[in-house]
């Protein structure tokens, strides 16, 4: 991990340990010593479909963090049924793939999951989930949610 | 001690005089003229000093000037003396702003000095009639108003800038989104403080280093997006933020070689857009620049397997295929986003209905 990867990461770190925002958990130990590795953990909104559910997100940065996107997927035993999330823990976001801004940070990746789970209608994987799931990638950002070909 | 040119227009005796003059850094506009004055015989109070389109004040350093051995002064006495008093000895003139260029000489970003010159004849013999107040008025011809002490130049006549690289003096063009962290922000990707940031006009800020590194990011994909009347550019880093690099040379912070490579991608983007070309699976093929080449040829079952395995963006009619994924469409053609089930603008209602 680059200087600059590594002081960014600690800054943010540093953000979320002493200002949290509501329904984003962080655990004083938890990212491992490297910065690499973090899981958070997110708890349903008032009112919502997942009111007071805990789940956990775990995010990978890679060396070209903040330039290139962490990777971020649910993990642990309960990940939320949701029409955007898969039952391997995936999450279609576009965020997380084309749209992600280097100003994009691990807190503002955790409110759009959030507002992501609020607004669901209905509790369900999306409709591809088995076949999802057998096919894809262990790594989501591999994953290409949308796909063009170049003119033929 | 550095030499200068120093031309003396004397309109009271229609002469022209050329000297060169040893100027050291920490003298004065006062002590200069005193100087001349006495290789001319021209009391000093009689002449005045133009230079950067101003009247100098006397009591400017020689230094705040960067002049080089290429600057010319010009110092003017005037036909008739002004009635007025000789400006107050003590007041000084100031020609130094933040400017910053990329240098193609030096290969870098460098401090800039802003020159103004002649449009007719080039000179630096000029009064501007009034200062400019923005980036138009300097990047713009015909803005300004000029008076040429010239013989050969009319009344009515403008200014043309120029912004030099202070180490090298090479003509650059100018980086109008670059600019001194003087609020002492932060820079919205790395949280540092920076000295020189980039700020698009929307005041998120965003520090050189990281402003290149998420250039060379961009450009790996190409993500440029083409937005008339820029070309080929890119939003500001910050999330959600619509402002846009309105100048390429900015693409210039990558280096020269990237700044190619950007070039050229945002030329075959162009030309792939305007329909008018092909890409080719072979580009030194020799005959590929006859009609009949095989790779201009799509034979029928070709065409037929497109046809089935693909619709076409609603905004290009580029060709896609949906090989997996959610029904959302981002059309890496033309940016436009649409349904893969509809065939029309992604809507709030695809967004929940149409995903797979």
């Amino acid at each position: 991990m680059s200087d600059a990867s590594r002081r960014r990461l600690l800054k943010e770190l540093n953000q979320l340990q002493t200002e949290s925002p509501p329904g984003i958990i962080i655990d004083k130990n938890s990212p491992d010593s490297d910065l690499k590795q973090w899981r958070i953990g997110v708890v349903g909104a008032k009112g919502t479909l997942y009111e007071g559910e805990v789940f956990t997100l775990q995010f990978t940065f890679g060396s070209q963090y903040p330039f290139s996107s962490p990777e971020v997927m649910f993990v642990g035993d309960t990940i939320p049924a949701h029409p955007h999330i898969y039952s391997n823990g995936h999450i279609c976001l576009s965020i997380l793939a084309d749209d992600w801004t280097p100003a994009l940070s691990v807190q503002s990746v955790c409110l759009s999951i959030l507002s992501m789970l609020s607004s669901a209608r209905e509790k369900k994987h999306p409709m591809d989930d088995a076949i999802y799931v057998r096919t894809c990638s262990k790594n989501p950002s591999k994953t290409r949610w949308w796909f063009h070909d170049d003119k033929v | 001690m550095d030499e200068v040119t120093i031309v003396v227009l004397d309109k009271k005796k229609n002469v022209r005089k050329n000297l060169s003059l040893k100027v050291g850094n920490e003298e004065k506009i006062d002590d200069l003229l005193q100087n001349v004055g006495k290789l001319t015989a021209i009391p000093k109070d009689e002449l005045e000093v133009l230079f950067c389109g101003k009247m100098l004040g006397r009591a400017t350093k020689i230094r705040d000037l960067q002049l080089t051995p290429a600057t010319q002064l010009t110092l003017l006495r005037p036909e008739v003396c002004s009635s007025q008093k000789p400006e107050n000895p003590e007041s000084s003139t100031t020609v130094n702003s933040s400017f910053y260029v990329f240098c193609k000489k030096c290969d870098s970003v460098k401090r800039a000095k802003l020159r103004v010159y002649c449009e007719n004849c080039q000179g630096t013999s000029i009064l501007v009639k009034n200062e400019p107040q923005n980036w138009a008025d300097v990047l713009k011809t015909k803005r300004i108003r000029v008076e040429c002490s010239s013989e050969t130049c009319v009344q009515e006549i403008y200014a043309n800038f120029r912004f030099k690289c202070v180490d090298c003096n090479e003509i650059c063009a100018a980086l109008t989104h670059a600019r001194g962290n003087w609020q002492k922000s932060e820079c919205c990707i790395c949280s540092d403080e920076n000295i020189l940031v980039i700020d698009l006009g929307c005041n998120h800020l965003t520090c050189l280093e990281c402003f290149k590194l998420y250039l060379e990011e961009n450009l790996e994909n190409f993500n440029f997006k083409l937005k008339p009347p820029h070309g080929f550019t890119i939003t500001c880093p910050y999330t959600d933020c619509n402002r846009v690099v309105q100048d390429v040379h900015h693409f210039y912070l990558m280096g020269k070689s990237k700044y190619q490579e950007y070039q050229k991608r945002a030329t075959e983007k162009l030309i792939l857009q305007s329909d008018e070309g092909v890409t080719c699976p072979n580009p030194d093929c020799e005959k590929c620049n006859e009609r009949d080449c095989v790779c201009h040829k799509t034979d029928d079952l070709t065409r037929n397997t497109i046809e089935a395995t693909t619709r076409k963006c609603p905004n290009c009619q580029c060709s896609t295929e949906r090989n997996g994924g959610c029904s959302h469409i981002h059309c890496t053609n033309c940016g436009y986003d649409w349904c893969f089930k509809c065939v029309k603008e992604w809507t709030e209602n695809c967004q929940w209905d149409h995903w797979f």
